[in-house]
């Protein structure tokens, strides 16, 4: 199953990479801001995808009604430190799965991620 | 913040006399009390807070006001049920007003009333309660601000 | 209306109905049996009648056996009767075994030969006879099998059928009653929502405490909650359950974005003030064959939590405040606090007073506002003359205030003094809290604590040490600083001070070198806090107490002031000194060779060196000791350094009186 990992802090990238690698999950891509994350999401076709909202460029926010259009199938987990649920309930009303909250450990975007996928493996 | 939400209530107060009479209500000097009891007159409204900040206010008038009032508002009357009623009405028209300013920050509870004093009534132990003195054709009755210290 | 009752009707009615089925069936075997037993005999009349007939040319006992054997007969048969004709088709059927006997009576009864069949006849009758006793004892048997079936059907199949049925109901009503004990039990507030979000009918019992209502709740459950949280959150709320029934987000994955767990709840009090409580509200999908049926919304009152959450987070930002109050107050002479505190109440309360006198008009406004103001601004300078900053500080910030509304230029009303009233509140709570501060201090005493041996309740015993002594003077600095160096780092300390406060200092020592004076010792003391002294348990751990001992004196020769600061800490180690040196870059290793390792301490007198890896507030810049060194060589003075490690350490400084 193909992952892409969207995030405008490197850290956070390779965190969430290394820990999903750890789990041999199939990482096809990387982006650090939504235009980024839109032309290779076009290219890779990822079925799965972990988001930040706040982001340069073009926020998660727009990523994902961008996205919607081109495969609504796309499982999306919104992950971020943003603490406003209406904005975050939104992204979930424009077609992402679920949301984990930065910071996080890594035991739970592993769940988080199996949650997300549970029904599709 | 707490000087804003103090003069909201007392704008409120000045503005309902000022609506319902052609006389001005006028606000004398504040102070601090520490046992509301103390400043209570005959007719009392309460209303609670909470949210940003939690506490209740008061709006308390002597029988005399209150029957002068009631004349401006509607009918000449000195039914206790009626003033009563009347005094519910102005403490309603603070919180509304109250509401309308502070929006989500405040909770307002829609105000009780009674005669006399009140047993249940808070006595702190640091002179921090606020009583706003409203003058109105020679008259006074306290607007009292209890906020608890945050 | 109980819904066992029902069900007990339910089965009474059906075990009812199961009998008269039974009974039915029976009926309907039998009269099937009896129709065939009556068509049987009303063959056999017929052909009786008919034996009448025939009886005219039959001898009695020809027509008797015939009427014997065909009496025998079963029906089934038609028996036809023209003039003397007679026809009985099929009979055969029933005489299989004797099929040719059959057509011979046949054709006897045809033919009305009955002299010549007589015979036949006769043999016939006796196997006919037999038929007949076995079709006839047959048929009672078949009607007796079938009340026996009867009897077996409703025994094995419809009384085991209304005994699951009872037991069902049994069950059922056992469900209910353990369902209903649930509900009516559990901590939790239960209840579903259906896709309308109506709030369903069973709830458990403790929803209506939590919400303090004497009813169920009914209704939407948005209409509901808005009676008790903001519009913002309802609407957020509306939105998060919107994700839910919409079926399509994982419910564990959006948990976090519940608007509704531990929302503030504003219940209304008897004397119209809230009580506030701390709900958490957990939605989660009902799914009935996959789709989504109803919502379970669970409630939990978290009050108490959070509550001692708060306490607890509101208790550390208090006693970090009192720290600080506890500071500037243990400066000051008791008895002046005292008079302090006495003056300040009543300033403060005829400030008050005045605001509450009579006068509304702008004059008197402002002749209030001027004799208020005198009043704030001699405690402010009361208060400044004790060192209590915090209280000089609002006293300043209400003499603004007044200024403020002083100049204005429209007519004052009451209303213009609303911030200075704030602040006014903010200096009687001032007051109130250095009073309750100083209560608690004071019931020690404070000559108690001058003597006092340190001890675990006593948060500093080097600060509360000098409550009692001149707060003036190095040996008030040098207390105060022990006290905020210690708690920072954790370690505990105990001063001995000799000669430092203002009352037993040299008189030679004027106030510059006083000044001196100080800047070592509070150098040299930090310095056995900050590096001589180990955490307490690991000074337990060593035989020693858990605080350090300082003990710092002044004192003068004929020619000198000497400055001696000695504690038990754990003096220098001289190998760690010599390879910090080297680390930090400030010595060559050959350089450090020739130094003898006994001498090696000195380099801690080398600008830039610490032994501390992180710079922080109270060493680690490097700065404490190369300041110290310099000023007793401005001074023409001289510093010895005894110590030995792991047991003490001990600076003598000697300054010449006259530099």
């Amino acid at each position: 199953m193909k992952f892409m990992v969207v995030d405008d802090s490197m850290v956070i990238r390779e965190k969430i990479e290394n820990i999903l690698k750890d789990e041999n999950f199939e990482i096809v891509g990387t982006a650090q801001n939504g235009l980024e994350a839109l032309e290779q999401f076009k290219a890779l076709k990822p079925r799965v995808m972990t988001l930040d909202i706040t982001m340069p460029l073009m926020d998660g926010i727009e990523t994902i009604e961008k996205i919607m259009e081109i495969d609504s199938e796309v499982r999306i987990l919104v992950v971020s430190a943003l603490a406003d649920k209406t904005t975050l309930i939104r992204a979930m009303h424009l077609g992402a799965y679920g949301f984990l909250c930065k910071p996080f450990r890594d035991i739970e975007l592993v769940d988080a991620i199996e949650e997300l996928i549970e029904d599709i493996v | 913040m707490k000087e804003k939400s103090l003069s909201v209530f007392v704008d409120g107060l000045t503005n309902y006399f000022d609506t319902v009479s052609p006389l001005k209500a006028k606000v004398s000097t504040p102070f601090l009390i520490q046992d509301i009891n103390e400043y209570l007159f005959d007719f009392t409204g309460i209303i609670g807070i909470s949210g940003n900040h939690k506490g209740s206010i008061f709006f308390s008038a002597p029988r005399i006001m209150m029957v002068k009032l009631i004349s401006e508002v509607s009918a000449q009357t000195t039914r206790d049920d009626k003033l009563l009623d009347l005094v519910g009405e102005v403490s309603n028209t603070l919180s509304g007003n109250a509401r309308r300013e502070f929006g989500d920050q405040f909770m307002l509870t829609t105000p009780i009333t009674f005669m006399g004093k009140s047993q249940h009534m808070r006595v702190s132990d640091v002179t921090n309660i606020y009583v706003v003195p409203v003058m109105w054709q020679n008259m006074k009755a306290h607007l009292i601000i209890n906020l608890n210290e945050e | 209306m109980g819904l066992e009752r029902l069900m007990r009707y339910k089965g009474l009615t059906l075990a009812t109905f199961s009998l008269v089925v039974a009974f039915l069936l029976y009926l309907l075997l039998s009269s099937v049996i009896q129709a065939k037993a009556v068509s049987d005999t009303q063959y056999a009349a017929s052909v009786s009648h008919l034996m009448d007939r025939m009886n005219s040319n039959m001898s009695a006992q020809q027509a008797k056996r015939l009427t014997s054997s065909l009496n025998g007969f079963i029906s089934g048969g038609v028996v036809r009767v023209a003039g003397n004709d007679i026809s009985v088709t099929p009979i055969e059927k029933f005489f299989s075994p004797n099929q040719s006997n059959a057509s011979q009576v046949l054709k006897l009864l045809s033919e009305s030969k009955f002299s010549e069949a007589s015979v036949e006849a006769q043999l016939l009758s006796s196997g006919v006879q037999r038929q007949l006793d076995r079709k006839l004892s047959l048929s009672k048997y078949m009607q007796i099998a079938a009340a026996v079936l009867c009897v077996m059907l409703y025994l094995l199949v419809i009384v085991p059928m209304i005994m699951r049925l009872s037991e069902n109901e049994e069950t059922s009503a056992e469900v209910v009653k353990e369902s209903k004990g649930i509900m009516n039990t559990v901590s939790e507030g239960l209840f579903l929502l259906d896709k309308d979000q109506t709030i369903g009918i069973e709830q458990s019992a403790s929803l209506k405490q939590m919400f303090k209502s004497e009813r169920d709740l009914e209704g939407d459950f948005f209409d509901f909650i808005s009676q008790y949280v903001s519009q913002h959150t309802v609407q957020t709320a509306r939105e998060y359950l919107g994700l839910l029934y919409g079926e399509r987000v994982k419910e564990k994955l959006v948990k976090d974005l519940n608007p509704l767990n531990e929302v503030e709840i504003n219940l209304v009090r008897r004397d119209g003030s809230y009580e506030n409580r701390y709900l958490d509200f957990q939605f989660n999908r009902v799914l009935e064959d996959e789709k989504l049926s109803h919502i379970l919304v669970s409630v939990t009152d978290e009050t108490k939590r959070v509550l001692l959450e708060r306490e607890l987070e509101e208790t550390k930002i208090e006693q970090e405040a009192q720290i600080d109050l506890l500071l500037s107050v243990l400066h000051i002479d008791s008895k002046q606090l005292a008079a302090f505190f006495e003056t300040a109440e009543v300033d403060l309360n005829e400030a008050n007073q005045t605001l509450e006198s009579r006068g509304h008009g702008d004059s008197e406004i402002r002749n209030k506002i001027v004799s208020i103001s005198r009043i704030i601004h001699k405690l402010k300078g009361d208060s400044a003359a004790l060192g209590l900053h915090k209280f000089e500080f609002a006293a300043h910030e209400l003499e603004e205030e007044l200024a403020r509304a002083k100049n204005e230029n429209q007519t004052l009303s009451g209303k213009e003094l609303l911030p200075s009233l704030t602040k006014l509140k903010d200096l009687f709570s001032e007051l109130k809290k250095m009073q309750n501060m100083v209560a608690k201090l004071g019931s020690h005493g404070p000559g108690d604590l001058l003597t006092a041996e340190p001890s675990s309740e006593q948060a500093d015993v080097a600060a509360a040490q000098t409550l009692g002594t001149k707060p003036t003077g190095i040996a008030g600095v040098l207390s105060d600083l022990a006290s905020t160096v210690s708690k920072r780092n954790g370690k505990r300390a105990h001063l001995s001070l000799f000669g430092l406060s203002e009352s037993d200092m040299p008189a030679s020592v004027n106030d510059e070198r006083q000044e001196s004076f100080k800047s070592i010792a509070v150098q040299l003391v930090r310095n056995s806090i900050v590096h001589g002294a180990l955490a307490p348990e690991e000074r337990l751990a060593s035989g020693k107490s858990d605080f350090i001992n300082i003990a710092a004196s002044l004192s003068e020769t004929d020619d000198s002031h000497v400055l001696v600061i000695r504690d038990d800490g754990e003096g220098f180690d001289n190998k760690k000194i010599i390879e910090r040196a080297v680390a930090l870059n400030l010595f060559k290793p050959e350089q450090l060779s020739k130094l003898d390792e006994n001498n090696a301490f000195r380099l801690v007198f080398h600008p830039g060196f610490t032994s501390l890896e992180e710079a922080d507030l109270d060493g680690g810049r490097g700065m404490g000791l190369d300041l110290v060194h310099k000023m007793i060589k401005d001074m023409g003075g001289a510093i010895a350094v005894q110590h030995k490690a792991g047991r003490y350490c001990q600076f003598k400084v000697t300054i010449p009186k006259n530099v």
